[in-house]
């Protein structure tokens, strides 16, 4: 299993200027990818120019975008964004795309929530044939970016085993994958694709004094739109080197292929502490 | 945050609205809460409620003041017993726990009383314009509720009648565990769950189908008279112990749908809401988690109702309809268990125990024990003689090459394997794994075909300069991109039947011991089969019989050419998983008419016949499928879909849900 870091895109109050620092030390660092999430209406950075932005400065690092709501962007803008981050970043570029469960983002873009489901099989649809088209460029590299789908209901798994190369959890103990990453197998197998899918992961880690009471905060604040489940989410923070070894060893046995542990506290000494702690495993 | 004051009344004092009422106030006291219920404070029926422990834990972080004391006054156990054929089969490892109703109301009325709810008892509500002033209407009236009952069509309620019949009885002999017990009466099989509530008490639910009930004149019962009846089919279960009734009519079970649960500021919860068969025990915990769901958020939108109602709903919802779907699949056992009653009793706790949530692997988290004991009862010796393989995956005692295509224009993508291909397939499968015999599968594109291969996605039609034409029972295209198929014409059923024949014959020559006809999946003898797809006005469209007319056309073509002895499976998607699409029942048909005319085996695949089917994917997804042809229609079954590992394979062969199963290709 290789073990990713999450860029501080969507921790609010970050310095921007932290982006190119962080990917900076990350590529040299023991991992193998750089995430960032997606979210609207929140104290954050869109994913693809920042992932764009992350490639001018890394040339090793795989570069994960988990998720960008799909359904927000045109199909054809969205083509072309990401042939342009994997073309700039030569073939780094992981799309995992998604559905997004917040209203409002859908609300500030004019596009109809309940309608999400339906425009986002027609894109997924419509990406495939994009991406074949000789007249969208940047032609050189491979042909589209690697797909990621992402979500628990049937329905999503035969998106996944449909369109996607793998599949990206939406966090929690391995346990969950575990059984999420079976349903993903059989929808794989049932439609006879060959091989299997990549399975990618992630969790959110504050690491060194004080930064667990800080990072609680974050997550608190950026789920709190889930309700209840908010409590679950934020008692899942990793705030030891101990925590982080049980977490990754857990999801190394449940089949991950790519794990990413998103920062929580937005200073670069954190990149330092996840790499001090995954270099014990 | 302190949320905004909201006037608030509750309709009906069971678990759900009373639960709420307490939740709510203790939440934010200055909350004014009227809750009106229609009995005396003491009145209540139904004996004991039961609840899954494990299920529980969540209250037990959210509500530090209920909760612990609810626990108090329940009886805890671990294990479940099934008693069945004389032999007392355990299975620890579950964790129950069950309190008397009557004493679970009390608890939460003193609460509500403490917390400074308003209690109105014998207060029927027989119109909600009563409550016009208030801010928010919760209508927790239960499963025959009148307030939902009234806005029917506003709520979107639709009802779910079962199939068999049950009355809900206690005895005074305390059982130590939910067990549960069969006996055959001369009108039929009868099923009873049992759990203790109290050190004298036990509920005790009596089921059976409707034609044994009928048989025993059930319909004509008094009180008593079911109570005499269970009594003498139950005695050796009694230990000279009593039933007791307590309006214990005999009933249908309704399961309670609503497409929305709150209108205007009107919200349905619990029972009311949403019902599961009582054989998952969850009725108790949904109303409950429902009310601490409510609750929290209220108070995390400030006391917003109509955003707070809707986040409720969203929360709740996919939940319920989880426990729902578990409750549908136990309920079809408990619908189906006279054809189970003559097994050995160790396999035939599996099965039951197996019959909605719980699986080989994770009974053996719970309860190794009990698997050796099922083990030591059924044997594994003959386990990989029954298992095929599609790769490495093992161990198998066949292996099964292709798909291949009978002819080009049946290919699904241009790698398809043609005849021509088979024999160094052949050659180089029988070098890598000397030990298995081996078989290939068949088929013939129809509306689903011309498609790129699947290394990058499925379902990707190639472009037009590079497709071929496609042939299916009807012309309707598989989804989108897809060309329109051409209906397939007299001279074209010919030519498929002699293809399917030829390589059969092939297939005999070459010396494979096993041949797969593919007739689901979407291709060209599954758009006959299924409503959705064949909309002829011929011979072969319309009713059960004409969409078989060409598929059996097909077998008796192929039966010519493949020598009796070896195996012939035929493939179905047994179910569309798609609205309008076949279900079992037609499976049951269409799997009966293959096997009689030649089909050794059916192999039982769900879904992929229209665009839109969705499969309920995961492990041994078609394992109930596949157990219902086999055990209520006495066909061979062969069980692929979510199986990568041994466990997934006993789950399976174990339980007796099929007689071959087959290995997934990918795994974690």
């Amino acid at each position: 299993m290789k073990i990713g870091i999450g860029l501080p895109s969507t921790v609010a109050g970050a310095d921007p200027t932290l982006i190119a620092a962080w990917a900076r030390q990350a590529d040299t660092g023991p991992f193998g990818s750089l995430g960032v999430h997606d979210r609207l209406l929140y104290d954050s950075l869109e994913p693809l120019t920042t992932l764009a932005a992350a490639s001018a400065v890394t040339e090793r690092v795989d570069l994960a975008c988990l998720v960008a709501i799909a359904p927000l962007r045109p199909a054809a803008l969205l083509a072309k964004q990401a042939k342009t981050v994997d073309a700039l970043s030569q073939d780094r570029l992981v799309l995992g795309l998604g559905l997004g469960p917040r209203e409002d983002d859908y609300q500030v873009s004019g596009v109809a929530y309940a309608l999400r489901g339906r425009i986002f099989d027609q894109q997924l649809a419509e990406l495939r044939m994009l991406w074949r088209r000789a007249d969208l460029g940047p032609q050189r590299g491979r042909s589209r970016p690697k797909l990621l789908l992402g979500g628990g209901s049937d329905l999503a798994l035969l998106r996944l085993a449909r369109y996607a190369d793998g599949y990206v959890h939406n966090g929690g103990p391995a346990r969950g994958f575990r059984s999420a990453a079976d349903r993903v197998m059989s929808a794989w197998s049932d439609l006879g694709r060959p091989g299997r899918p990549e399975l990618w992961g992630l969790g959110y880690f504050a690491l060194g004094p004080g930064a667990y009471e800080e990072g609680r905060r974050d997550l608190l604040a950026y789920y709190a739109f889930t309700g209840g489940f908010v409590s679950r989410i934020a008692a899942g923070l990793l705030a030891s080197p101990e925590a982080v070894r049980d977490f990754t060893r857990d999801y190394a046995e449940s089949g991950c292929d790519h794990l990413i542990l998103f920062p929580t506290v937005a200073r670069l000494e954190q990149v330092e502490r996840l790499a001090e702690a995954v270099a014990l495993l | 945050m302190t949320s905004r004051a909201l006037d608030i009344a509750v309709v009906g004092g069971g678990p759900a609205g009373l639960y709420f009422a307490v939740l709510a106030k203790r939440a934010n006291p200055a909350h004014r809460i009227r809750l009106s219920e229609r009995n005396r404070a003491g009145d209540t029926f139904g004996f004991g409620v039961v609840f899954s422990e494990n299920t529980m834990g969540f209250l037990t972080e959210q509500d530090q003041q209920s909760y612990p004391a609810i626990m108090a006054g329940s009886r805890r156990w671990d294990p479940i017993t099934v008693i069945h054929r004389g032999e007392v089969v355990r299975c620890g490892g579950v964790g129950f726990s069950a309190i008397e109703r009557k004493r679970l109301l009390n608890i939460l009325q003193d609460q509500a009383a403490d917390a400074g709810v308003e209690l109105l008892f014998q207060a029927e509500v027989s119109d909600l314009s009563s409550f016009d002033g208030c801010d928010l209407v919760v209508l927790g009236d239960g499963v025959n509720s009148l307030h939902r009952e009234a806005l029917a069509p506003e709520f979107g309620t639709y009802i779910e009648h079962g199939t068999t019949r049950f009355t809900w009885l206690a005895t005074t002999k305390a059982f130590d565990s939910l067990t549960f017990f069969f006996e055959r009466s001369d009108h039929g099989a009868f099923g009873v769950h049992v759990y203790p509530y109290s050190d004298e008490r036990s509920t005790f639910i009596v089921e059976t189908d409707e034609q044994t009930w009928l048989r025993a004149g059930m319909d004509r019962f008094s009180e008593d008279d079911t109570i005499v009846y269970c009594e003498g089919l139950f005695a050796n279960h009694l230990d000279g112990h009593r039933l007791l009734s307590n309006r214990s009519l005999w009933t249908e079970f309704r399961t309670i749908h609503n497409r929305r649960w709150h209108v205007g500021n009107r919200v349905l919860i619990g029972d009311a809401a949403h019902t599961a068969h009582f054989s998952v025990g969850s009725g108790t915990k949904m109303a409950m988690e429902d009310a601490l769901s409510l609750t929290q958020q209220l108070e995390r939108l400030g006391s917003e109702v109509a955003p707070a109602l809707v986040a409720f709903e969203a929360e709740r919802r996919p939940r319920v309809e989880h426990i729902q779907r578990m409750a549908a699949t136990s309920f079809d056992w408990w619908a189906t268990f006279r054809h189970y009653v003559d097994w050995r009793p160790r396999q035939f706790a599996f099965h039951l125990l197996t019959r909605s949530q719980f699986r080989y692997d994770t009974l053996k988290l719970r309860e190794p024990a009990f698997l050796e004991a099922v083990e030591e009862e059924v044997g594994t010796d003959w386990i990989p003689s029954r298992s095929v393989a599609v790769s490495d995956r093992g161990p198998a005692a066949l292996h099964l090459l292709g798909p291949a295509a009978v002819s080009p224009e049946g290919r699904v993508s241009p790698s398809d394997l043609l005849t021509e291909g088979w024999g160094d397939r052949l050659k180089d499968a029988r070098a890598r794994w000397p030990e298995r015999k081996l078989g290939i599968q068949l088929r013939h594109a129809g509306p689903r075909g011309a498609c790129h291969d699947r290394a990058e996605g499925l379902d990707d039609p190639l472009p037009q300069d590079r497709n071929w034409p496609l042939f299916a029972a009807s012309a309707v295209a598989f989804g989108r991109g897809f060309p329109v198929p051409a209906a397939l014409d007299a001279a074209g059923m010919e030519k498929v039947a002699v293809d399917f024949r030829t390589a059969a014959a092939e297939a005999a020559r070459l010396g494979f011991d096993w041949l797969e006809l593919q007739f689901g999946h979407g291709y060209l003898l599954a758009s006959f089969l299924s409503p959705l797809t064949n909309q002829r006005a011929d011979v072969y469209g319309g009713t059960m019989e004409n969409r078989l007319r060409f598929p059996l056309s097909v077998l008796a073509a192929v039966r010519q050419a493949w020598p009796r002895g070896r195996m012939l499976a035929v493939a179905i998607s047994a179910v569309d998983c798609a609205e309008g699409g076949a279900t079992i029942d037609d499976a049951k048909v269409i799997a009966g008419r293959l096997y009689e005319g030649g089909a050794d085996v059916i192999t039982v695949l769900s879904g992929q016949t229209v665009w839109r089917s969705v499969p309920p994917y995961g492990r041994v997804f078609n394992m109930l499928a596949a157990g219902k042809l086999r055990n209520e229609c006495g066909i061979p079954t062969m069980c692929p879909g979510g199986i990568t590992d041994d466990d997934d394979v006993r789950s399976v062969l174990l339980s007796g849900r099929a007689d071959y199963v087959r290995f997934d290709s990918a795994s974690r």
